[in-house]
């Protein structure tokens, strides 16, 4: 085995499995629960070590293997884990890259709301200052704002999600064209497989922090514009 | 005696300002007293302070010193949502433009004052379905406020202001955006709820027609009250017909015209004094004979060459006096 440590990848095993999963020597696990309970346990999934086989015996093996009909398919380990890693799959590399985005994004969501809240409420101004004539008290203002703004940015914080997770798969099948240039280049069958990891917890993150700084930023910009000088408003002086 | 609507004393206000010359002051120690189901026009030169006393007046601003009582009650004393309810009961506001809500047809910018007050929607709406109806406009009640005209959106504005049921109204120029013609309808509005609902207003205005209609006009002059009008005031010619306002504290301020037929700004001997009478007689006028009404009107440029003119014809600003 090449790779010892904590694994996010392995191929042919899926995230999920991977996240629960421990990989140990088979004589480890022999002493660990005895002998008879190894020869009689069953798997649709076996990982082999194959020591000394390399090349084109380890591809005549590969074949050899997957010719019988009991076999689904066969994966070579270290080689398809080398061009994952090679190839920029998400999970290798990329985690450094994939925070410093978060932050950027993070930041940005939060400062694009405020900006385009106070943007908003400056052009509302004039209709907030009626709504104070009329007999609307503050607070009445102020919910009516946030539940008017609140429901946009709900709404719209939904489809961004989706059209994201949906740009994100798009491309995924994208990155496939690259692995077809390669294979007209390196004349052999080079196919870049992406595992797309699904960053629940920082979109969570992402979403609440911008829910907040909606709400500071309409708190803020709605008092202010109640603040102003409702007559200079009204006349649209 | 008709009880008081309105009291005001001694009411300043303050902008702060950053500009070089420092904070302005919009009014100085006003008074006024406006009985129940009485008009009054307030008339006078842009920038004198009539939007800030109606601001002041009518509750939507804090003056910076002073006591405003509207139906009785210190509006001084109350809070927040204390003010919003005695405003909700006893004004409203009526503005230059309709100043409708843009996203809301004719139908619910009439009711929303009801809605604030915690009436049911559906409530809301029949009564002002029935206030449209009363003002002829219950055909345009499903329009936006774009799609009326500029007459049709004062009505609604109106319907807006009465669907309150309010003891007085509180105008801002009201016809100054609209037609001769739908100025006097608007007008004879106003006359119709004054005189059978016994509605008191109080109007700002330019106009000759809407100050005629007011039972009484206050000249307002760099925030101070300089004289009372009696109805049919002509806001052309104001030195004509005015009363000069001596207040409780013994003030009275001289509007420019006067101030140069009696020479100017100076000292005086006061001469033969009477009940009701007083004559005065200049001793030291350091600046007689110097100060002359301003050639240019500071704000637009105007010529107002050989004309004696007080207000700018073109811009609306007091004409001031300056030294030869």
């Amino acid at each position: 085995m090449y790779y010892i440590g904590v694994h996010e990848y392995i191929p042919g095993v899926s995230t999920a499995t991977m996240s629960s999963s421990l990989i140990i020597g088979e004589s480890s696990w022999q002493s660990l629960i005895g002998p008879d309970a190894v020869a009689n346990y069953t798997s649709s999934i076996w990982i082999v070590n194959v020591e000394g086989v390399s090349g084109e015996s380890l591809e005549a093996l590969a074949s050899t293997l997957s010719a019988d009909f009991r076999v689904s398919s066969v994966l070579d380990w270290s080689s398809t884990h080398k061009s994952v890693e090679r190839n920029g799959g998400l999970i290798f590399g990329t985690p450094g890259l994939l925070s410093l985005q978060f932050v950027v994004a993070s930041i940005a969501a939060v400062a694009s709301s405020f900006v385009f809240l106070s943007l908003v409420l400056s052009q509302r101004q004039k209709e907030l200052a009626v709504l104070q004539a009329i007999g609307a008290s503050p607070n009445q203002i102020i919910r009516l704002v946030l539940f008017e703004i609140l429901s946009i940015v709900m709404v719209s914080m939904a489809l961004g999600i989706g059209l994201g997770i949906g740009v994100a798969l798009s491309f995924n099948g994208f990155f496939d064209v690259f692995g077809f240039i390669f294979q007209i280049f390196g004349g052999s069958s080079t196919t870049i497989e992406r595992t797309l990891y699904y960053p629940w917890y920082q979109l969570l993150l992402v979403s609440l922090s911008v829910f907040a700084a909606v709400v500071v930023a309409l708190l803020v910009t709605t008092r202010r514009a109640l603040k102003s000088d409702l007559a200079s408003v009204l006349k649209g002086e | 005696m008709r009880e008081s609507i309105l009291q005001a004393s001694g009411l300043y206000h303050v902008y702060e300002s950053k500009a070089e010359d420092g904070n302005v002051v919009a009014l100085r120690g006003l008074h006024i007293d406006m009985k129940e189901g009485e008009a009054i026009a307030v008339v006078g030169p842009s920038g004198s302070g009539k939007s800030t006393l109606m601001k002041c007046l009518g509750g939507l601003m804090k003056a910076s010193a002073g006591s405003v009582s509207l139906a009785g009650k210190n509006m001084t004393r109350l809070t927040g949502q204390e003010l919003v309810e005695l405003r909700q009961k006893t004004v409203s506001f009526i503005f230059q433009e309709g100043n409708l809500l843009p996203n809301m047809n004719a139908r619910d910018n009439v009711a929303q004052p009801l809605r604030h007050q915690g009436i049911k929607s559906r409530k809301a709406l029949k009564l002002a379905d029935a206030m449209l109806d009363r003002l002829g406009i219950l055909h345009r009640a499903h329009a936006l406020p774009k799609m009326l005209s500029g007459g049709e959106q004062q009505r609604v504005a109106i319907a807006r202001a009465l669907i309150t049921n309010p003891r007085l109204i509180f105008a801002d120029e009201p016809t100054g955006a609209l037609d001769p013609v739908t100025s006097r309808e608007v007008l004879a509005m106003f006359k119709d709820l004054h005189h059978n609902e016994g509605v008191s207003f109080l109007i700002v205005t330019h106009s000759k027609e809407v100050a005629s209609f007011a039972n009484r006009s206050l000249e307002l002059r760099d925030g101070r009250f300089v004289a009372e009008h009696g109805d049919g005031v002509d806001v052309e010619n104001l030195s004509e017909d005015r009363e000069l306002i001596i207040d409780e504290t013994g003030t009275v301020t001289l509007p420019p015209d006067l101030l140069v037929r009696m020479g100017g700004a100076g000292r005086y001997t006061v001469g033969n004094v009477d009940s009701g009478f007083i004559s005065l007689q200049g001793e030291t006028i350091e600046t007689m004979g110097q100060m002359v009404l301003a050639n240019t009107c500071p704000a637009c440029k105007h010529d107002y060459a050989e004309s004696e003119d007080q207000l700018c014809p073109s811009c609306g600003s007091s004409r001031p006096m300056v030294e030869v």
